[in-house]
């Protein structure tokens, strides 16, 4: 006899003299993971992350109770299917998240019906288990009454009622019936020990750490490589340009960078101009400065001076000291307005916001630009002309490209205010950038209709929000900015045309 | 509970047998479960069962709440009365809950004592993890296939924690044990 087996009889033998173990039986195990699951899977904290965290684990843990439990009776074995269909759709979900995709309802609709189907398999699982152990009336009602409960906790949420005032006696509910589950199965207990465990393949740790793991690893490379719009980006192979009207812009100092990135129905719809209108603004890196020295006090310095300190000199006089963000271009904006009259024989600004990036951006996700048009706030003196254009444009390998915006959209939304609602207009444009180009172009381009004869002033705003890192779930440029996380991934460069018509010579 | 059990004992010593009977209907699952590893023909399992029900009903009364829970009670009833079966012992060697090993010399029972205090010390420095497998093992005489499958492991983590367990017992308990 060998050493193990020898001492395999021996510790065999003396066991009997220890005192009898805890339970050991599989149920016990597979029950808390399953109402573990349940519970973790359908509360929600809206909280650090918690309300993807908590559902996922939920998942995951309705797959490994079920997992031990699905030879035992059909209703087990449905229960088992219907976990790990819910925990692959979950998945899927949680990836589609970090995408700029539309989920759309299909997937919260097709997770509810899979957890009715699992708390109705359950309840039928556990009832089997009870008469497969020799119950005179074999019953599980508080697995029923989750069953019956999620049904209705699920007609809730589909005719839209919600509320604090619902939601605290439905969670009461839900942990009543929750409590009585666990006292359910606690009373099965010594008949779950009737239940024949099925034989894995892969350990829980493996099952659990696995899944987990693959779906971080997922969501991390969709959120790396898939946070950008779709983009049709072309070698370019514009028509050409009108030569005349061309050389009218250019003759009333329409900037000929901008110019040349226009396409040949843009050049065309400018025909006929009579007062062009420039302002341009430009963006340096802030973390790149040069430090200035003066004896002069200016009260008024310029917006890329941050004043230090000062220091007196011998002479009684001060030394003041500067700090000055001019010495990286990063981008430059060109607002250009075009005056003209149009066939109708009413008076048109052709508005364009040019951006050039005169660096390279060190990271490529998602872009926004959002217009505040002449007529956002002044909607007494301007309207729409209707007209809305613009694109994205880079070079890369010396090669020029082009593609349309991912959207151009012009709309409104409704702003509340000290006066109460009002409905602001915008026109919306977003993008991403082609990989490894470099020399970055992109405008848009609307028309202005004046309501007057002789306008006061033209104001438009143009607000670019730039992506500096992936977020979850995924939210672009312009939705970061207009959430509440404060300069969180996104830088934003708000700029405008702003003219009065005193000042046009 | 305990006084549920209590009073269910008390009515199976006054030999009320539909209390024997209620008794079975809640334990029988953990009872065929204690048999099931530790005999592997159908018929040995249901006439152990039936020795066991007839222990049951002879020994109600020696039942002693306070020394420990009706179930731990008719767990290591169970247990030794299946291996009994299985080993094929006289009726005079019978493992009992209450004196486990057969009657040997005065020599041998003070040696068994030492083992089984050596043996008891060891287990309790184990890790739960680790003790769960001890009683699996060598308690109820678990397979490894039903191991892992209640465990939620492989067969061959098993082994491999089995493994390291013997190696940590033998450790603790020095070459006394085997001798």
């Amino acid at each position: 006899m060998s050493d193990d087996l020898r001492f395999d009889r021996l510790a065999q033998q003396e066991a009997a003299a220890l005192p009898p173990p805890a339970d050991v039986g599989p149920w016990r195990g597979a029950m808390r993971c399953v109402l573990w699951g349940i519970a973790l899977k359908t509360l929600t904290l809206q909280f650090l992350y918690l309300h993807y965290i908590l559902p996922t684990v939920g998942c995951i843990l309705l797959v490994l109770g079920f997992r031990t439990l699905r030879r035992e009776n059909r209703a087990l074995r449905w229960a088992y299917g219907l976990s790990v269909a819910a925990a692959i759709l979950r998945g899927a979900a949680m990836v589609l998240a970090a995408l700029p995709v539309e989920e759309g309802l299909a997937f919260a609709y097709a997770d509810m019906a899979l957890m009715q189907g699992m708390l109705i398999a359950l309840w039928r699982g556990m009832v089997g288990v009870s008469r497969a152990a020799g119950a005179e009336k074999p019953s599980a009602p508080a697995a029923g009454v989750l069953a019956v409960f999620y049904a209705v906790l699920m007609a809730l949420a589909l005719i839209g009622l919600e509320g604090w005032l619902l939601v605290l006696p439905v969670l009461a509910v839900y942990l009543v019936i929750l409590r009585s589950l666990v006292k359910l199965s606690r009373s099965l207990a010594d008949t779950g020990y009737a239940i024949h465990a099925a034989p894995v393949r892969l350990s829980m740790a493996a099952v659990l750490w696995g899944y987990l793991g693959v779906m971080l690893s997922a969501v991390i490379l969709a959120m790396l490589l898939g946070q950008r719009y779709p983009m049709d980006w072309q070698p370019r192979a514009d028509a050409p340009q009108d030569e005349t009207i061309r050389a009218e812009l250019l003759a009333l100092g329409f900037p000929r960078n901008v110019l040349d990135d226009l396409t040949a129905e843009e050049v065309a719809g400018l025909a006929g101009a009579s007062e062009v209108l420039t302002q341009t603004d430009t963006r340096y890196d802030k973390d790149k400065y040069r430090v200035v020295t003066t004896d002069v006090w200016d009260e008024d310095t310029p917006n890329t001076w941050q004043y230090q300190s000062a220091e007196k000199q011998e002479d009684g006089t001060y030394c003041y000291t500067y700090h000055v963000y001019d010495v990286e271009k990063v981008s430059t904006m060109t607002h250009v307005a075009v005056e003209l009259t149009g066939a109708d024989g009413e008076k048109h600004d052709i508005v364009i916001h040019h951006l050039y990036y005169d660096t390279r951006p060190g990271s490529r996700y998602t872009e926004g630009m959002e217009l505040w048009p002449a007529w956002h706030g002044a909607p007494e003196l301007w309207r729409s002309g209707g007209w809305y254009s613009g694109r994205a444009l880079c070079d890369r390998d010396e090669r020029p490209y082009a593609s349309a915006f991912s959207a151009l959209t012009a709309g409104s939304y409704e702003s509340a205010g000290f006066f109460g609602a009002s409905q602001r207009s915008t026109v919306t444009a977003k993008w991403s950038w082609l990989h490894g180009s470099g020399h970055m172009r992109a405008y848009v381009l609307y028309d202005a209709v004046s309501l007057v004869p002789e306008w006061e002033y033209l104001d438009s705003w143009c607000n670019y929000a730039h992506q500096t890192k992936p977020a979850y779930p995924f939210r672009d440029a312009l939705a970061l900015w207009h959430g509440w996380a404060a300069n969180d991934g996104f830088d934003l460069w708000q700029t405008a045309l702003q003219v009065w018509s005193d000042e046009i010579a | 509970m305990r006084m549920d059990e209590r009073t269910i004992m008390q009515k199976i010593a006054n030999g009320d047998e539909a209390a024997l009977q209620a008794l079975l209907r809640r334990y029988g699952p953990l009872i065929r479960y204690i048999l099931h590893p530790i005999l592997s023909d159908d018929r040995d399992r249901e006439e152990c069962y039936a020795d066991i029900s007839v222990k049951l009903w002879q020994t109600a009364a020696g039942f002693d709440a306070q020394k420990g829970t009706l179930k731990a009670w008719l767990t290591a009833i169970s247990r030794n009365t299946a291996l009994n079966r299985a080993r094929g012992l006289r009726p005079e060697t019978e493992l009992t809950a209450d004196v486990p090993h057969g009657a040997g010399s005065a020599e041998d029972t003070l040696l068994r004592q030492e083992r089984s205090r050596l043996l008891a010390r060891a287990v309790g420095s184990l890790t739960t993890g680790e003790q769960t497998l001890f009683y699996r093992k060598y308690y109820y005489c678990q397979p490894t296939a039903q191991i892992a499958a209640e465990l939620g492991v492989t067969e061959r983590a098993v082994e491999g924690r089995l493994y390291r367990l013997r190696q940590k017992l033998r450790q603790q308990l020095g070459g006394d044990f085997c001798e």
